[in-house]
């Protein structure tokens, strides 16, 4: 299990990394946290003839606050974004939905541009930036462009990424302080693959349960991360108690479209998204209620 | 293709070599440089047989290319032993019983040692959850796990 024959790019900065791009495009992949495209390549699923490594471009990792968002550079390993204080006190749904990527070793070298990159639509990082609505900056020689995970993610394995272009930057929004959260997935193994996933995101008035606002979005069931557009128009106005969760979950079998696999039938993938989303719903709204008494 | 020349310093030890571009830091390591305690299982991420220390990283080796090697500082199992005298880690496995066919145990000492560097005392759902990407199919983990309790004091 060895990759095929290969040239070897090494980028010293971004200019280089877009040049070469440019010059080899359909024929080239980037190399960054190699978690992902290392095996494709061992097993022979991926044959690139160029691989333009990215690795060695300090000024593509970086984690800033500015202008009520996170701008996080594509470089950034996913172990740092881990254990950063300023993600786990801005954007903790992200904090938490990383932990959930594979293992330690593989988080020391997996990069958050390269998760998106790659585009499985069980990932964790396509689902947050899904729920959050992240911005994606992406870069070729000649200009760059800012996209929406819509416009971003269009199935599996596949983005509108350009062959010359590379994704520079992600922008999340700052989570208001009172809002409620809950990111839970269901694997196999610790640290496998998600079958499925959800991530919630709710605010609640004070004093009482009635939601304000809710995002949700599931991961696995698709061929990207999926919004669940009609339970986000369903909770606002409502209480989130018992009852509403429960028909907030009966919702989610409209939302969602799985397919079976070695992993799991689709069955199951609903009835465990259903499973999960409740659970995350309730978890999302304890934690607001907590979050407003501080 | 194309070949590189790469500087690595390997358990302390500074070495210059020629590689292809596709040589794996793992296949490098053992045939290049001769450290066959880094052990080559599934070469797709899943198993941490082949785990590393890179730069102060815990990270699989069948993963990374010798090239990108070029500069860095690899703690290998063998780098683990002062002069003859095996790592407390090592005793630890041993007086444990903490392996069997020995294949996976590089990987989990190598793990192992990394944990302890970040959490001196670690407690069992963190240690399952850092040897998560360590599979062993002789072992049944317990021994592993009370290995890296015992020494979670010394080490």
């Amino acid at each position: 299990m060895k990759p095929a024959l290969f040239e070897y790019l090494c980028a010293k900065d971004k200019r280089d990394a877009l040049g070469f791009l440019k010059e080899y495009g359909e024929d080239a992949k980037i190399l960054a946290g190699g978690q992902s495209l290392m095996p494709l390549m061992n097993m022979r699923l991926s044959r690139p003839e160029y691989i333009i490594d990215i690795n060695r471009i300090p000024e593509l990792s970086y984690i800033n606050e500015a202008e009520g968002a996170l701008k996080i550079g594509a470089m950034t390993r996913h172990r740092d974004l881990e254990t950063s204080p300023l993600i786990r006190s801005r954007c903790p749904i992200f904090s938490d939905a990383i932990r959930h990527i594979g293992h330690v070793q593989i988080r020391t070298r997996g990069t958050i541009g390269g998760s998106l990159a790659h585009a499985d639509p069980s990932a964790e990082m396509p689902g947050i930036i899904t729920l959050l609505d992240g911005k994606i900056r992406v870069e070729n020689l000649d200009g760059e462009r800012a996209l929406s995970p819509e416009e971003f993610f269009i199935s599996y394995f596949i983005t509108s990424l350009d062959p010359e272009e590379m994704i520079i930057e992600i922008e999340l929004p700052v989570m208001p302080p009172q809002m409620g959260w809950s990111f839970m997935e269901k694997s196999m193994r610790e640290g496998d693959l998600a079958i499925a996933g959800t991530g919630v995101t709710l605010e609640i008035e004070d004093d009482n349960e009635t939601c304000m606002a809710a995002k949700v979005v599931f991961i696995g069931v698709d061929e990207r991360p999926v919004r669940g557009s009609v339970i986000e128009e369903y909770l606002p106005g409502r209480p989130v108690n018992e009852l509403t969760v429960e028909k907030a979950g009966e919702l989610v079998k409209d939302v969602i479209d799985p397919e079976s696999d070695i992993h799991a039938s689709a069955e199951y993938r609903h009835h465990i998204s259903k499973v999960l989303f409740k659970r995350a719903l309730m978890e999302a709204k304890r934690r607001a209620e907590a979050r407003a008494k501080i | 293709m194309s070949y590189h020349d790469i500087q690595v310093v390997v358990n302390g030890v500074t070495y210059s070599s020629r590689v292809e571009s596709r040589r794996s830091l793992s296949d490098f390591l053992r045939y290049e440089l001769g450290f066959t305690g880094v052990h080559v299982g599934c070469e797709h991420g899943s198993c941490g047989a082949c785990t590393i220390i890179l730069n102060g990283q815990i990270s699989r080796s069948c993963l990374l290319l010798a090239v990108q090697a070029h500069g860095a500082r690899i703690l290998t199992i063998e780098g683990l032993e002062r002069n003859g005298k095996l790592h407390p880690i090592q005793d630890a496995f041993i007086e444990n019983n903490a392996f069997q066919c020995g294949f996976c145990t590089p990987g989990m000492i190598m793990t192992s040692y990394a944990l302890l560097q970040e959490i001196p005392h670690p407690s069992d759902d963190e240690i399952k959850e850092w040897l998560s990407g360590n599979l062993c199919r002789c072992t049944g983990y317990v021994d592993i796990i009370k290995a890296i309790q015992s020494i979670a004091d010394i080490v």
